[in-house]
């Protein structure tokens, strides 16, 4: 009684059918875009209660399996979705999750609900000038936490610029993730090697470190542990042997940059 | 000569001339793709203080519009 008194009361309700289309399309952005296993199950639950219905999922590293059905009837409708692949932006994350509150508590329509999804997937991405400066700073802020002089910080900054620059060239010409990482630890060493050669600062080793910070895959070894914490350990796994090799291409960048700067190391 | 040294001016060239090149293409493309916008304006004082709400300002040529 409770579930029917919840729903949206529509004119014409969606389908099964349209309903579970549309939770394969938002399933596949939520989870390219870097939200955990657990977020993506609540929204999904969450929107497919607003039409009166129930889904259940099944994750895996590159598709999503699904099942949608309204209760007390024999509409159902399975689907599996490929996971897409575009890069993490915590911003189009967040905004699938107001959507699924919208829907949930605004009550707006399944076909409004269709319209905002189409807007917030083709919404402008990050001015990459700005994400630039932006990292750039941070990396320096970095360096400075781990106890760098002034100088060492204004090297890291510009081997983070560099480096993070070449990153944004290579991904928008389609080259694998891991030949970028490796190509970017490398030359940000050799750049985070300028205290070092030229006898700056008093820290150079610090900024030999710190000037490949931001190439750690921070976020999917955040999500890997989150996706244990509730069991969904495929998806973990995938995603912390993701990590692992992407920290292992930046080690390999690191350590040919330190041996080409004859850097000693440790 | 010294091995380090060569690796950091090549590096170092090689990016520095990555990001003059990224620059220098975006600027033209921007130039052809929008009208120029001079880098310093003298424009009206309305312009920059207008505030939505705010009587509108009407030229010579409209005044007889209303009649």
């Amino acid at each position: 009684m409770r579930q029917t008194l919840t729903t949206i009361s529509e004119p014409v309700q969606p389908t099964v059918c349209k309903v579970c289309l549309f939770l394969a399309d938002y399933s596949s952005w939520l989870l390219g875009c870097g939200a955990t296993c657990i977020r993506m199950e609540k929204n999904m639950k969450r929107i497919a209660g607003a039409y009166g219905m129930e889904v259940e999922t099944t994750i895996m590293p590159r598709h999503i399996h699904m099942s949608v059905w309204r209760p007390n009837t024999d509409e159902r409708y399975t689907y599996i979705a490929a996971v897409s692949h575009c890069s993490i932006d915590f911003s189009i994350n967040t905004r699938l999750s107001e959507l699924s509150w919208e829907i949930a508590d605004k009550r707006i329509s399944f076909e409004n609900a269709q319209d905002k999804f189409e807007k917030i997937i083709h919404s402008p991405k990050s001015n990459p000038w700005i994400v630039l400066l932006l990292v750039t700073i941070a990396n320096a802020s970095f360096c400075r936490l781990f106890g760098g002089d002034a100088m060492a910080m204004a090297v890291v900054g510009m081997a983070t610029f560099g480096g993070f620059f070449l990153k944004q060239r290579l991904l928008a010409r389609k080259i694998d993730l891991r030949v970028v990482v490796t190509l970017c630890a490398f030359v940000s060493t050799i750049l985070g090697a300028t205290d070092m050669l030229f006898h700056l600062g008093t820290t150079p080793s610090i900024a030999i470190a710190t000037s490949v910070l931001y190439l750690v895959p921070g976020i999917p070894f955040l999500n890997s542990f989150s996706d244990v914490l509730y069991k969904h350990y495929i998806c973990a796994y995938s995603r912390f042997v993701d990590t692992v090799v992407l920290t292992g291409c930046l080690s390999i960048g690191l350590c040919c940059g330190m041996a080409v700067m004859n850097a000693g190391m440790f | 000569m010294n091995t380090p040294l060569i690796a950091w001016v090549c590096i170092a060239a090689a990016i520095a001339l990555l990001i003059m090149a990224h620059i220098i293409k975006a600027t033209c493309h921007h130039s052809v793709h929008s009208h120029r916008h001079h880098f310093i304006e003298i424009g009206n004082e309305r312009d920059e203080f207008f505030v939505p709400g705010d009587p509108e300002e009407r030229n010579e040529a409209d005044i007889n519009d209303d009649i």
